[in-house]
């Protein structure tokens, strides 16, 4: 499986978005499964470039690879050199913190819930000194 | 990212164009601020031609929308793409927010 290799940049994630976005239309996922799968890996590495490496003062890279499984899975993986941190630690709003009238509304914490939400499988793994986040999502038969 | 005012009586009608990400969700925030700042309290946003929106946008809209309230003026949405209605209702914003199919709609109950 190859990678594609973006700097950790916020400038980064446009044309990751884009990758992910061409491949979910090449596996002829729909547009909306599509659009949520994109969201996903946007929200998870733009987490990864800010908290992961900027507020640490580091630098590197997300690399990228995106594959159809054996089990028809659409599967994205995202690898990076910053600090260790599994998304899924997030404590994210549940269905009654998103009920909150406006002017109570806390502003954060979408992201993630959005990500988590938008595909059928979220994997978080540290592997030697990486960062493993992958995404799937189930294809039609 | 383009952001376009027009007038209609009482109502300003912005226009948002391409996405609305991490790198361009302050620059949204910011125009929209500067109508409220100068004045404008009823709000029609429209986001036709907004292709992607991400959670850094949704948090410049809750900030917009609370600002809004805050100055008893009113705000309404419209004409939101099909994958961008599924993000506002995932986040809850569909029943927060005043959310229309058409710009009339969102017009109508702003001038209201």
């Amino acid at each position: 499986m190859s990678a594609t290799r973006f700097p950790a940049d916020l400038a980064a994630l446009a044309p990751l978005r884009d990758l992910v976005k061409q491949r979910a239309d090449a596996a002829g996922l729909s547009t909306s499964r599509g659009y949520r799968l994109m969201l996903a890996v946007d929200e998870v590495a733009t987490n990864i470039v800010l908290h992961g490496y900027q507020e640490n003062g580091l630098e590197g890279h997300l690399d990228v690879s995106v594959e159809v499984t054996e089990d028809n899975e659409l599967v994205v993986c995202l690898e990076d050199d910053a600090v260790a941190f599994d998304p899924r630690s997030l404590e994210g709003p549940d269905a009654e913190d998103l009920s909150i009238p406006l002017e109570e509304r806390d502003e954060g914490g979408l992201g993630i819930m959005l990500a988590m939400d938008g595909v059928d499988r979220f994997d978080y793994e540290r592997v030697g000194e990486r960062n493993r986040n992958t995404f799937a999502v189930r294809l039609k038969e | 990212m383009k952001v376009t005012a027009t007038q209609e009586g009482s109502v300003t009608i912005v226009a948002i164009e391409g996405k609305i990400d991490t790198d361009t969700c302050d620059d949204v925030e910011a125009a929209l601020l500067a109508h409220i700042n100068k004045g404008a309290k009823r709000l029609v946003i429209d986001l036709a031609d907004v292709t992607y929106v991400s959670s850094a946008g949704l948090r410049a809209v809750l900030i917009v929308g609370k600002k809004i309230k805050s100055l008893q003026g009113k705000m309404a949405f419209c004409t939101l793409r099909p994958v961008i209605w599924d993000v506002f209702e995932a986040s809850g914003f569909t029943s927060i927010l005043t959310v229309c199919e058409t710009r009339d709609g969102a017009l109508a109950f702003c001038q209201g």
